[in-house]
């Protein structure tokens, strides 16, 4: 450890110094080598690494005096190799002085380089330099300064290392480039099991220097040392690349030899953060196929680290790895994949049981792991991922947990579990072959379990995932079940919540996805579907029942056309009816809404006036008269009344297939409902169009033609003008007057006979005269607009009537009926 | 014996996104081998080839560095004194061509050169093989080094060998050229 760690200023001040000596002694020495004084140019080579001897700088300060120091030490390896590849044995003076140098620091460093000298030139054994080096550098028990010098021993040594056995031909390329007369290389001693070997025991050397940095100096500056450690732990692990990058070290070799030494090596150092930084690189720098070859050892020695190893992490990249493999590699097949899923369970398993003490969002996100690699890796082998399901539903039932926050850390995993699956299948049916699946999705309290339901609806909309069968709809409906009903664990105000609009609507749109091969069918699964839904409470009903009503109008209509093929054709069809009206009735009952099921009514009557089934006007009848007793009992609000009458009278005006007989009680009603609005401009607008009926309206006895009658229509609007003017507000009334102007002019443009255009003339005298008495005001200017237009039309009709009276022959004027003059 | 018999010693560094083939460019061009399994780099490592140029023999030291930062808890003090920057994409992956500017970046204010504005980069296209899986074009890699100063730009193949061997020759050919104008 560097004895005053002083700060970054300082730190700096010191580095600089240290950088001026390196870069003086360094000009001096390869000023030397330049003149060819080899032993005056080593002398400054020990000048200059006497600078790695300090104990002033950290971690990250060292590295830079490091790196300084050994870009000199190439250049002197580069001249030392040029000058004495043609005379080699002159090396051995040079190494024996050098071992008189009297700082083991600058020392070693020197032997170090004099040493991959010897190599590059080809004298001694190579297999006894190394082991003659590696062994030398035990004399530096100081941490820092140790694992540097290792480290320069790592690099020094990387291109020289036996890997392959040497033979001419390697070394070619090499005597090719030598200068005139020097020495070709002869092929050099030494294995990769020497290699091995010499790697191994620098590894072990610096991860003992490395474990033991944090017991060297005084307890307070702990947690700067330990943030040390961690800066130096590259170094260790620059050991392992090494090993991965032997060419020659054979899937045998590291399963029998080196991967064991390495895992004792971590296993027995006892030091949380070595384990848990050397495993990970075990993970990342050797091959996947040396992976896939010792899983079992790996995850075993897994098991005997520390409990403070965060074991998550190094799973994760292990299975995360393999899995991409697996899936990327096309030779990556059946026996490489076979069993990995088998280990990685196992092994899982054991440890969560080995270590108790494991967070639960640890053990969850373990599962994320392997349920990737089960569903990535493993498409079709779905009992791979129910039994990791499986074992965390045990895991979870052991620790009792219940009730997962939906946001909370365990929370958050579970919902990266879940959604695995119903992302990789696209098809949320398959889930249900996952028994195990819901289980897991139970442990959610009430706000996750409908999360996860939201996000498997949205999946299927967007796969458009088909229900065809009932299967499949109570594969779905249990799935998402939560959102169907209401559940224990549901807290009291949830129905008011944003989210359950949202969801509630999602379940609406999924309905639509219920597509049966038959018509038959599809009317069965509606059915069915009708009655589940029912039990969702009078929140969820009106999200939920309108897609019933809506798809059993459209199976109507569809099999409308079919008819010929279906001697029950007509049965059948008023079989939907009366579902559809069973339907709309449990919005009023239980859902207690109204003109959301008045709607639906009136929609159904229209169908049903469209498709000519048996005695279809007795749907349309009771349809309508339906929606009618809803305004009448239910609907409370004036506004909303005069808008369900327009609706209502829209409705009838599209019918064309009720008999006079039932038209009529309707059409009565209908102006009864208009004239009994509790305000009086309301009474005067729903009669206007209520009068319409008697004008547009067709029934089975109007052969094809129009009703108009105008007698009727005269009759409502008189009344409706007798009633505007019995309102006192003159700005209301005015209002009321226009319009009646136009009602008017509209019959009267259309021919209707029984419209008398003095009435009309009369009213417009009356309502120029109350403008006059309006006061002034923008509504007033734009009433006074109004009337103006109003009256330009009458006289753009009556042009048009005389000129029809021309053309055409004259008819028989109609009577003009009495006292026409009174209501106005 | 004379100064010009002296072997030139260049620092050449190579970085880019994890994955991209700093490590199997290096070793195509030093070792001439391939492997196509990804094991990461830790640390900063190099290996030195020896190149004649114009009857020099210049010893690249290339310099592989880790992609991921947390394989580099000392710093990237490296960085120091490099001749030339490597800068390696992976054609089949547009994040890592992102990346080149960031790298870029990060290199010119952890090494401060002397002169950044004429720092000799290279950008090196890696895994042109996979055509078919190509998201950066040629023309593309081109415009951006036309931004940075007309950096040349090579399209290479670490797995087929393509062009490596012309590359790190025209690297090791410009840095040479620019140390003999320094000194």
């Amino acid at each position: 450890m560097y004895e005053h760690p002083g700060n970054t200023t300082e730190q700096e001040k010191n580095l600089d110094n240290s950088i001026r000596i390196v870069k003086a002694e360094s000009f001096e020495m390869k000023r030397c080598l330049d003149k060819g004084k080899t032993m005056d140019a080593l002398k400054h080579a020990l000048q200059m690494l006497n600078e790695m001897r300090t104990a002033e700088l950290s971690p990250k300060f060292y590295y830079r005096l490091y790196m300084d120091s050994m870009h000199e030490l190439q250049c002197l390896e580069v001249s030392l190799v040029q000058d004495f590849s043609s005379e080699p044995a002159k090396l051995v003076n040079l190494y024996e002085c050098v071992q008189y140098a009297s700082s083991i620091i600058p020392r070693l460093y020197l032997l170090v380089t004099i040493g991959g000298v010897f190599i590059k030139c080809g004298l001694g054994s190579r297999k006894e330099i190394l082991k003659d080096l590696v062994e030398m550098c035990r004399g530096v028990q100081h941490p820092l300064r140790g694992l540097f010098l290792r480290n320069y021993l790592m690099q020094c040594t990387r291109s020289v290392l036996p890997d392959f056995p040497e033979t001419e031909e390697m070394l070619d390329v090499h005597n090719s480039n030598l200068p005139k007369g020097a020495t070709k290389l002869k092929p050099r001693d030494g294995t990769v099991e020497d290699t091995i070997e010499f790697v191994l025991i620098n590894f072990a050397e610096m991860n003992k220097l490395w474990v033991r940095m944090q017991h060297q100096g005084p307890s307070k500056e702990r947690e700067k040392r330990e943030k040390d450690r961690l800066e130096l732990r590259i170094l260790v692990g620059t050991n392992l690349v090494r090993l991965a990058q032997l060419e020659a070290l054979t899937e045998d070799m590291y399963v029998k030899d080196v991967l064991p030494s390495i895992l004792e090596q971590i296993v027995s150092c006892r030091d949380p953060i070595s384990q848990e930084y050397l495993m990970e690189c075990v993970i990342q720098v050797f091959a996947d196929d040396f992976h896939l070859a010792t899983l079992n050892e790996f995850l075993a020695a897994c098991a005997q680290l520390q409990t403070e190893v965060n074991i998550k992490i190094l799973l994760i990249a292990l299975v995360d790895r393999l899995a991409l493999y697996t899936t990327s590699s096309i030779e990556g097949g059946a026996p490489t994949k076979m069993k990995l899923f088998e280990i990685f369970s196992e092994q899982a398993t054991s440890l969560i049981k080995s270590r108790p003490e494991m967070p639960v969002d640890d053990i969850v996100a373990l599962h994320v792991s392997l349920v990737s690699l089960a569903v990535k890796c493993y498409p079709d082998r779905l009992d791979y991922a129910n039994l990791t399901f499986q074992g965390l539903r045990q895991v979870i039932e052991e620790k009792a947990i219940t009730e997962i926050e939906a946001f909370g850390k365990v929370g958050r995993e579970l919902t990266k579990l879940l959604n695995i699956p119903v992302d990789e299948y696209k098809n949320v049916l398959r889930l249900s072959e996952l028994p195990e699946f819901i289980k897991v999705m139970r442990f959610f309290d009430y706000r996750g379990q409908c999360n996860i339901s939201a996000y498997m609806i949205q999946n299927m909309l967007e796969e458009e995932t088909i229900l065809r069968t009932q299967e499949n709809v109570d594969a779905a409906f249990e799935l998402i079940s939560p959102l169907l009903k209401d559940q224990e664990n549901q807290p009291e105000n949830s129905h008011d919540t944003e989210e359950f609009i949202d969801e509630q609507n999602l379940v609406a749109r999924l309905l639509h996805l219920i597509r049966a091969d038959n018509v038959d069918a599809q009317f069965l699964l509606l059915n069915g579907v009708r009655k589940v839904l029912g039990e969702g409470g009078r929140y969820r009903l009106r999200f939920t029942l309108p897609p019933i009503v809506f798809e059993l109008y459209r199976l109507v209509l569809q099999f409308a056309e079919m008819k010929e093929e279906d001697e029950k054709w007509d049965a059948k069809i008023r079989k939907m009816f009366v579902c559809a009206m069973g339907t709309i009735g449990a919005l009023v009952s239980s859902a207690e809404l109204a003109e959301l099921p008045l709607k639906l009514y009136l929609n159904g009557a229209i169908t049903a006036d469209r498709v000519p089934f048996e005695d279809n006007h007795t749907v349309v009848y009771e349809f309508v008269s339906k929606a009618m007793s809803i305004m009448e009992d239910d609907v409370s609000d004036s506004r909303d009344r005069v808008r369900c009458l327009q609706l209502t009278v829209g409705t009838l005006l599209k019918t064309t297939h009720l008999p006079h007989e039932n038209w009529e009680p309707l059409a009565i009603q209908t102006v009864l409902a208009a004239g009994k609005m509790f305000k009086k401009p309301d009474q005067v607008r729903s009669l206007v169009t209520a009068a319409a009926l008697y004008w547009h309206g067709q029934t089975l006895n109007t052969d094809g033609q129009k009703m108009r009658n105008g007698k009727k229509v005269v009759e409502i609007l008189k009344r409706s003008a007798k009633i505007a003017k019995e309102c006192l507000e003159p700005i209301v009334q005015q209002q009321l007057f226009i319009m009646l102007i136009s009602a008017y002019t509209y019959y009267y443009e259309d021919k209707c006979p029984e419209i008398n255009v003095d009435h009309i003339e009369e009213l417009i005298s009356l309502t120029q005269d109350n403008s006059v008495q309006l006061d002034v005001s923008a509504e007033a200017d734009s009433l006074e607009k109004q009337l103006g237009e109003a009256i330009r039309r009458l006289q753009l009709a009556k042009l048009d009537v005389a000129a029809a009276q021309q053309t055409s022959p004259p008819e028989p004027d109609l009577p003009q009926p009495p006292n026409e003059n009174e209501g106005l | 014996m004379s100064g010009t018999r002296k072997k030139a010693l260049l620092k050449v560094i190579i970085l880019g996104d994890s994955g991209v083939g700093k490590t199997s460019l290096m070793n195509q061009y030093v070792n001439r081998r391939f492997s196509n399994q990804y094991k990461a780099t830790i640390g900063a490592d190099f290996l030195t080839r020896d190149v004649n140029i114009d009857d020099r023999t210049v010893t690249l030291q290339i310099w592989d560095t880790a992609g991921q930062e947390r394989f580099q808890s000392l710093g990237v003090a490296f960085y120091r004194g490099a001749d030339c920057c490597v800068l390696a994409f992976d054609v089949t992956n547009a994040a890592s061509f992102k990346s080149l500017d960031s790298w870029r970046d990060e290199f010119l204010i952890q090494a401060s050169p002397r002169d950044p504005d004429h720092f000799p980069f290279v950008l090196l296209g890696n895994k042109v093989d996979l055509e078919a899986q190509r998201a950066v074009s040629s023309k593309r890699a081109q415009s951006w080094c036309q931004t940075k100063g007309n950096i040349p730009y090579y399209e290479v193949s670490a797995k087929e060998a393509l062009n490596v061997e012309a590359a790190f020759l025209a690297i090791a050919r410009d840095a040479l050229a620019r140390e003999s104008q320094v000194r």
